[in-house]
């Protein structure tokens, strides 16, 4: 299911760098962290509905459901990443 | 009611209130984690705002995802235009930058 939503996301967005992790290996509700500079472009809303629609025509309402999705610029990834380990 | 007539419903219910959350359940009783966090994180700031519940009308449940162009309950709009879901609600609290949206 992980390389599944990262294959979703990373055909929605060509350009992203993105990591999908099972925060508390349940297999069900997955975190996803998208990194692209083309989010500079757009809102934080945007961003998440470049992400998310595509997810939601892929997959069942209740996986989406339970996706967590952060989204980044490279400069605000470059800020944030150590909270999130990397 | 058919999707054309509620999406125009809710164009004018957006436009027409100053915040609206739309979940599942009610203030008093959200019946999702998401949709609690958000009213969680709403009453917190002390935010004015309409919520609906979608679980009260399937068609609504439905025309909200085409509406709003967004997959998911909770949705949360501020002057007729959608913030976000619960994820978004929360970074922007984390951040800081929610309390504006409702001056």
């Amino acid at each position: 299911m992980i390389e599944a939503i990262k294959q979703v996301i990373e055909t929605a967005v060509p350009d992203a760098t993105v990591y999908v992790v099972d925060p508390n290996n349940d297999g069900q509700h997955f975190q996803a962290l998208v990194i692209s500079a083309s989010f500079e472009a757009l809102s934080l809303v945007e961003q998440h509905q470049a992400v998310m629609n595509p997810l939601g025509d892929a997959f069942a309402t209740n996986a989406v459901h339970a996706l967590g999705l952060k989204t980044f610029t490279p400069a605000k990834w470059e800020k944030k990443k150590e909270k999130y380990g990397f | 009611m058919d999707m054309e007539t509620k999406l125009q419903e809710i164009d004018g219910d957006v436009k027409g209130n100053r915040a609206v959350l739309y979940m599942k359940g009610s203030k008093d009783f959200p019946m999702c984690g998401f949709s609690g966090q958000v009213v969680n994180i709403l009453n917190h700031i002390g935010a004015d705002y309409e919520t609906r519940d979608v679980l009260q009308d399937p068609v609504l449940r439905q025309a909200i995802k085409v509406y709003g162009n967004w997959p998911t309950i909770p949705q949360l709009y501020i002057g007729g235009k959608l913030v976000g879901g619960c994820d978004i609600i929360t970074e922007l609290f984390n951040e800081g930058d929610l309390n504006e949206l409702f001056e």
